[in-house]
């Protein structure tokens, strides 16, 4: 089970110090997390008009999410796609159980936090599916059985020799003395047989556009591309704040993650607006040329849509899950996501673990917090982040005496 | 590890309930200062320290005794909390002190410019409850500021002056919010010092690194005046890598819940300060006691860490 403790919380820190191995990993990671971003955005200033545009736009979504829901949905049906509302995770399971089918298949998946969120991956292998990460990141996660340790960069806590010994186990051709390049081609080895085989690919969404149904997704291993072209079914989960307005809006807040997480431009910007199709014979459309025929995306609360009234928390929903509010936290760039939830954890890591997971857990964890205010200071949807950690611990500790 | 943070929260709060501040300060040796700025009881407008600076002899001593007692500190804790008080068990050490009464003499001074005839609490001097509002212990925060507020009526206290960030932000912008009729006019000292007062008094071209506390470079908004002041006594000022609106904490907040990882983080700020200069300067007395233990801990003895104040005069 997951630590709910004080004590249990202490004691995931305490290993956290003392592991010299994650301590320098994640002193270098955090070093490029603030920093990147700050090079992005200087050499890109046009990206800074953005960030009032798109606030506006999530604040505009958050408030009127059923409408935006709803047309969201009439938007992928329209472009031949199938849609659906997921209230819980148990409404994903039986959804993502329809589309996949009977097991054994063969399921890849792009890193996504929402499914992380789900355990969608331990789900479907429990069904007796084969279920593969293929962002290298989160492959290694998947491996090691462990947590993301951030957004956009799953494995920042691995040392290079952690990592061959994971990809050893199974199977991925490395050795101690493989050099990273060896190491990246091995990878590709392994993975391209699993890309063409695969019966199912599983995506999240960076954005969703509600005017044209067309989901944005950013990646630079390129492995996004593969995952949701290559098998026959596409399913994309996405979560509800994830919807933007219109297309060009839903491109911006994409781009403005990117640049925040200092990877710009992204190799890789997908736009996905329903299924492959081809009428280059008789006029007819046919559905599922070299893409997949069905796209089918599902919309999921898990929690958020409770928050929405919070007075405080709400803020969070606003969060573009960049992570640059983690690389530039003094108590994070210690301990990592070890500081944190089951899948979210520095500074945004408290508001989304309040609201996907439990607030007590939140509020627990949020007595780390130094309230030193570096994180709201970088956050590019301006949440003041530091206010939502002290409200979780006035939760907590309010009544206290 | 078990690390016994409900008990070491109890002792601390159990002396704000009782006592008024999170250590019973000894306010004869503490406030010797005032009383030789002949400083007068109350009045309109008062220097309003929350005996954040004169609590750090008190931090300082109660680190170390955590250090020693390490892991027996559980039981220790609960006795302590029941039966004894715990400022008696602490040896506070002497040289801070008096460190402390020259920074606060020092800062009386520099206000005394402006207001020839401010006015100080003396024993009256009530702590601002900040620690309890930042463990969101809201309702004990709560009860304290309106005592605070009561404390300055009674002494017909309608100005402060304050010394510090923490004090500084908890009064100005979070009191209002839980004080009914809140009328106070809050200035923080270093708007106040005209550069005109200060005179070059270091060896010109001396270097300083500067440590913007957090609380005034990302809220309060204090961070070109002691630039100004520094450079007006003829300090050369170099800025660490994590500067200005980027400051990066000395990792103060964080001590009473888990010292390990408070430490942690001040030796990773010291480290930052220290690679561009030996001497460094603080403006908050909780970043001056984190990364003097830092230094403490890493073996620095070359560094030299100074409150701002005690330079600038």
């Amino acid at each position: 089970m997951y630590p709910l403790e004080m004590e249990d919380i202490y004691r995931v820190l305490e290993e956290t110090i003392r592991d010299t191995g994650v301590r320098r990993a994640l002193e270098v990671s955090s070093e490029r997390i603030e920093k990147n971003p700050m090079k992005v955005l200087s050499r890109y200033p046009y990206l800074e008009s953005f960030r009032e545009e798109v606030r506006k736009a999530k604040e505009e979504v958050l408030r009127n999410i059923d409408y935006y829901i709803d047309m969201t949905m009439k938007s992928v049906e329209e472009i031949m796609g199938t849609a659906h509302l997921a209230k819980s995770r148990d409404e994903v399971f039986k959804l993502v159980d329809e589309y996949v089918g009977e097991p054994p298949k063969l399921v890849i998946k792009s890193k996504s936090m929402v499914t992380e969120e789900i355990k969608l991956r331990e789900y479907l292998e429990r069904k007796g599916h084969r279920v593969v990460e293929t962002d290298l990141g989160e492959l290694l996660i998947q491996i090691a059985g462990e947590k993301p340790m951030h957004t956009i960069a799953p494995a920042v806590h691995m040392t290079k020799e952690r990592a061959v010994k994971l990809l050893k186990s199974v199977g991925v051709k490395v050795s101690e003395s493989s050099t990273l390049e060896e190491i990246v081609a091995q990878v590709r080895h392994y993975l391209r047989n699993i890309f063409i085989d695969a019966d199912v690919g599983i995506s999240g969404g960076n954005a969703i556009a509600a005017d044209t149904g067309a989901i944005f997704l950013i990646s630079n291993e390129g492995n996004i591309r593969n995952t949701t072209n290559l098998p026959p079914i596409h399913i994309a989960i996405i979560s509800i704040e994830k919807i933007m307005p219109n297309m060009e809006l839903a491109y911006k807040q994409a781009l403005l993650q990117a640049a925040n997480a200092g990877l710009y431009p992204p190799t890789y910007l997908s736009i996905i607006a329903g299924p492959s199709s081809t009428a280059d014979i008789e006029q007819k459309r046919i559905y599922g040329v070299h893409g997949p025929g069905k796209v089918i995306v599902i919309l999921y609360d898990g929690g958020r849509s409770k928050y929405l009234d919070d007075p405080v928390i709400w803020e969070q929903l606003l969060c573009i899950k960049c992570g640059r509010c983690q690389g530039v936290c003094p108590v994070w760039s210690i301990t990592g996501n070890f500081w944190g939830g089951p899948v979210y954890g520095g500074p945004m890591g408290m508001g989304w673990t309040a609201i996907t997971e439990d607030e007590r857990l939140a509020s627990r964890l949020s007595l780390f917090c130094l309230l030193c205010a570096r994180c709201t200071e970088v956050c590019p949807m301006d949440i003041q982040l530091h206010k939502i950690i002290h409200e979780l611990k006035a939760r907590l500790m309010g009544r206290w005496g | 590890m078990s690390y016994p943070i409900e008990d070491i929260l109890s002792i601390l709060v159990d002396n704000i309930v009782r006592y008024g501040s999170p250590f019973r300060i000894d306010y004869r040796r503490l406030n010797r200062w005032a009383y030789e700025n002949n400083l007068k009881t109350g009045g309109d407008t008062v220097l309003y320290t929350g005996l954040l600076y004169q609590l750090t002899p008190y931090i300082e001593a109660s680190t170390r005794y955590l250090a020693k007692m390490g892991r027996k500190m559980g039981t220790i804790a609960r006795l302590a909390s029941k039966l004894i008080d715990l400022t008696k068990l602490l040896r506070v050490d002497e040289k801070t002190v008096n460190y402390v009464n020259q920074v606060l003499d020092n800062i009386a001074k520099m206000v005394k410019n402006t207001y020839q005839d401010i006015g100080y609490l003396y024993d009256k001097e009530p702590y601002s409850g900040v620690l309890l509002y930042d463990l969101g212990m809201i309702r004990l925060f709560e009860n304290h500021a309106n005592k605070v507020m009561d404390t300055f009526r009674e002494n017909g206290v309608k100005k402060v002056v304050t010394i510090d960030p923490h004090t500084t932000h908890i009064i100005r912008d979070i009191y209002p919010k839980y004080v009914d009729g809140y009328d106070l006019e809050v200035i923080n000292y270093l708007n106040l010092i005209n550069l005109d007062d200060l005179e070059p008094g270091l060896e010109s071209g001396e270097e300083y690194v500067i440590h913007d506390p957090c609380i005034y470079a990302r809220i309060v908004g204090i961070i070109d005046k002691p630039r100004e002041l520094l450079e007006k006594r003829g300090a050369k000022i170099l800025e660490p890598e994590y500067s200005r609106q980027m400051t990066y904490c000395c990792g103060g907040p964080i001590e009473s819940i888990y010292p390990e990882l408070s430490s942690e983080i001040a030796k990773k700020r010291l480290r930052q300060l220290a690679s561009k200069s030996s001497k460094i300067v603080t403006l908050c007395p909780i970043c001056y006691i984190n990364l003097s233990r830092a230094a403490l801990d890493e073996g620095m003895g070359e560094v030299e860490i100074r409150d701002l104040a005690s330079i600038l005069r």
